[in-house]
């Protein structure tokens, strides 16, 4: 079978759009979407979009990646999270780890990987490797995984005494177990975002990073580049991570145009003159201020990802340092972006959308939820933190090396 | 035939003389003569202008880039450059081959337009003359013509006009407006113009589209607007390297949590401002292009580009409300140059030439639901 282009799959993923959203609550009844959709996924390649093409991937750019995470979530948010969370870190296994790890661990190219920045568990050194124990809450993507990326820490030299370097690895599947734990949430209760349990998970040494925090990696040596000729596995993750926030509110929003534009259609106004909303000059200007917005943030989320691309390019090229400042500097313009398309949804669209819009299982309820969800979510927490840390680049007062998710700002590459 | 990369880099140059003069500008109610000589040097007033009448004809990225360059070190001044060098922009859209002929015998074309008073017109011979005042002609003082539309005495029918330099009077503006820098006041004092200077719309037939005001004019002040948050962001950093707390002279503002988190905010608007800007105006965002590479204008794409634009001077503007808000700068220099940002801004949000949020907002809503715009 010949590879989908870029717009081949961004056209597969705005053709599945209507099957869904019709599937949409029974993929929150599930807590993640079905066997269905998962082989639908499969079949178009969009679980391979970012596995490096040496292991039978796609290798698409990160705007094409960004594009049609959008397009799934102007459908249904949590199916696009699952999806989205499951996919993305192919990026990071073919960018941070070596050739042997990669290969052992991509296979033929079938790796769905969750991934949780935060640490949890602990790891204890053996004779080749480590042996981890622990529970990760918020796997999202964890129901069709293949794969689990994680972090832990050290155990303590001893007894007592303060946990070890932090560690970053990859598992496969045989050594964790999901737990039936998700779905209780305000929204994104299809976002397949189950715990995850290792019990003493015996993990080769070169599958595992030492000192290395996957949120705010340093990739200036990085054997990625290196392996696959590829730009696209040379580059920082801030601004990344952020970007599938921001895909994921931008797409949910989308939806809720469309979603909008069918309630105009369909509904009237509630004072006179008495007309289809979709004739009222207030109705009109709401609907119009929310196209605006969307359409703004839109091209700030994929013109960050076009700059990602021109550092990492750079970087390639010219040996230019993509520095955690040009990072931060992304970061905080996709901030922007989602807070565009929340303050549309709750200003704009949902508070005019009237109270059926608002009932269980209607879409708009849905993708509030959803939404909110994503708005209130650690990543998007930590806009101040963003700030602050892009300030302090600027002011020369960040000075590493040092490395503790206490101290994300001075991590460095192993 | 300078590259766009050089007229850009041109502009840069100039910033730190704009921002020197930032004061006087503003006080004058327009840029120097001398600074006027050096923007015409540089070649700004040919960015718009066909290559076969000796013109640059840049992009709109290019076009874009030099404005908000040009802003970077004085608002006003940038605006000014931006509105007269699109005066080519229209004049290749609203009038024909042998009037841009004549236009264009000016290497320099630089047209102003008046947003506000009355000219009328009465028919004379082959010609026109033309009487009354109109105000708002940005620039006007450094033009070399104004571009005009104008009521015709005794009927419905409407005319288009291209007046040189001579036809009118330029009266001192003693109330100007901060922005435009230039808010002059123009007379005819029964002036004669005639074809191909003049283009007669009948009250039937149809309107050109003037692509300034079509999105042209959304993306130059966007421009503006992104240039003047980075020039507030800079020095904003520069009085958190320097300064200390509000109420403290020995807390540093720099190791101050706020005042971090307050500059990261800025700096993070302002590039989103220039970034949302640079991709609204980039090669397929649905602007076309001539075949010369210059900007023309359809309807639609330039609907987009005006809304995008205006989202773009949103967040710059938030960006600078939030530098005013909390700059308190110790140094006046610095909080007087922060105050004329932040007027210049004020009155841009409120030109009266640029269509309100509102109505493009549901001209963008009426579009996509099939109703006429």
């Amino acid at each position: 079978m010949s590879e989908p282009t870029p717009d081949a799959l961004i056209a597969r993923a705005i053709a599945l759009r209507p099957t869904l959203i019709e599937r949409a609550a029974d993929t929150e009844r599930r807590t993640y979407y079905g066997e269905d959709t998962h082989g639908e996924f499969l079949a178009a390649g969009f679980y391979r979009m970012l596995v490096p093409r040496r292991y039978g991937g796609l290798e698409v750019d990160l705007t094409t990646f960004l594009r049609v995470v959008v397009e799934l979530a102007a459908a249904d948010v949590s199916t696009a999270w699952c999806l989205c969370l499951a996919s993305a870190h192919a990026l990071h296994l073919g960018t941070l780890w070596g050739e042997r790890a990669q290969a052992e661990l991509f296979g033929d190219g079938d790796f769905r990987c969750p991934a949780v920045a935060a640490p949890a568990g602990l790891a204890q050194r053996t004779s080749d490797g480590w042996e981890i124990s622990g529970t990760w809450a918020y796997c999202s993507g964890a129901p069709y995984g293949t794969h689990y990326m994680g972090q832990t820490f050290e155990a303590p030299a001893e007894r007592g005494g303060p946990p070890g370097q932090i560690l970053l690895f990859v598992v496969p599947r045989s050594e964790w177990t999901m737990l039936d734990d998700w779905g209780d949430s305000l929204g994104l209760r299809g976002s397949g975002s189950h715990s995850i349990r290792m019990e003493r998970a015996l993990v080769p040494a070169h599958h595992v990073l030492e000192s290395q925090w996957l949120v705010d990696t340093n990739v200036a040596t990085a054997p990625g580049l290196r392996i696959h000729g590829n730009p696209l596995y040379a580059g920082r993750t801030l601004s990344v991570f952020q970007s599938e926030l921001g895909a994921l509110a931008i797409g949910g929003v989308k939806g809720a145009l469309d979603e909008y534009e069918t309630i105009m259609r369909a509904r009237k106004t509630q004072r006179p003159p008495i007309v289809e909303r979709y004739l009222d000059p207030d109705y009109q200007r709401w609907f119009g201020a929310a196209i605006a917005r969307v359409a703004a943030a839109e091209a700030l989320l994929y013109g960050v990802s076009r700059r990602w691309a021109e550092h990492v390019h750079q970087f390639a090229r010219d040996g230019r340092e993509f520095t955690r400042a040009d990072d931060l500097a992304l970061n905080v313009v996709v901030r922007e972006a989602l807070a565009l398309v929340w303050t549309t949804l709750q200003e704009d669209l949902f508070r005019t959308a009237g109270t059926r819009a608002a009932r269980n299982g209607e879409r708009m309820e849905r993708i509030f939820r959803d939404v909110s969800m994503d708005w209130g979510h650690i990543g998007n927490v930590t806009r101040d933190w963003a700030w602050r840390e892009l300030a302090r680049e600027r002011l020369g007062l960040i000075e590493g090396p040092a490395l503790k998710p206490d101290r994300p700002h001075a991590a460095v590459g192993s | 035939v300078s590259a766009p990369h050089e007229l850009v880099g041109r502009a840069r140059e100039l910033r730190d003389y704009l921002r020197e003069r930032q004061a006087e500008t503003e006080q004058r109610g327009g840029y120097s003569g001398e600074t006027h000589a050096l923007l015409l040097e540089a070649g700004f007033f040919r960015m718009l202008i066909p290559r076969r009448h000796g013109g640059l004809d840049v992009d709109l990225p290019t076009y874009a880039g030099v404005i908000g360059e040009l802003a970077r070190g004085c608002p006003a001044s940038a605006w000014c450059v931006a509105l007269l060098a699109a005066g080519a922009l229209r004049a290749r859209v609203l009038f024909d081959a042998e009037a841009q002929s004549v236009l264009f015998a000016e290497p320099d074309f630089r047209a102003t337009s008046a947003v506000a008073g009355v000219v009328r017109a009465r028919p004379d011979g082959g010609g026109f003359i033309f009487a009354g005042s109109l105000e708002g002609a940005v620039g006007a003082r450094h033009a070399t013509h104004l571009l005009g539309e104008t009521g015709l005495d005794g009927g419905d029918d409407r005319l288009l006009f291209a007046a040189p330099r001579n036809r009118f009077e330029v009266a001192d503006n003693e109330e100007h407006d901060v922005l435009r820098g230039g808010w002059d006041r123009v007379r005819f004092d029964g002036t004669r113009i005639s074809a191909p200077l003049v283009r007669r719309l009948t009250a039937t037939g149809e309107t050109p589209a003037d692509p300034w005001q079509e999105g042209v004019q959304a993306a130059a002040l966007a421009a503006v607007f992104a240039g003047a948050a980075s020039a507030a962001a800079e020095i904003y950093e520069q009085l958190t390297r320097s300064g200390s707390v509000r109420g403290s002279t020995s807390s540093p503002r720099r190791l101050d949590p706020d005042y971090q988190r307050w500059l990261g905010a800025a700096i993070g608007r302002a590039s989103a401002a220039s970034l949302l800007l640079a991709e609204a105006v980039a090669p397929g965002a649905g602007v076309p292009l001539d075949a010369g590479g210059g900007i023309l204008a359809s309807p639609t794409a330039t609907l987009e580009l005006a809304m995008l634009a205006r989202e773009s001077m949103k967040l710059a503007w938030s960006a600078v409300a939030d530098v005013l808000r909390t700059a308190a700068a110790p140094d006046s220099g610095a909080q007087a140059a922060l105050e004329r940002i932040g007027r210049a801004l004020m009155s841009g949000f409120g030109d009266p030439a640029l269509p309100a949020e509102e109505s493009v907002a549901r001209r963008f809503a009426r579009r996509r639901l099939g109703l006429p715009l």
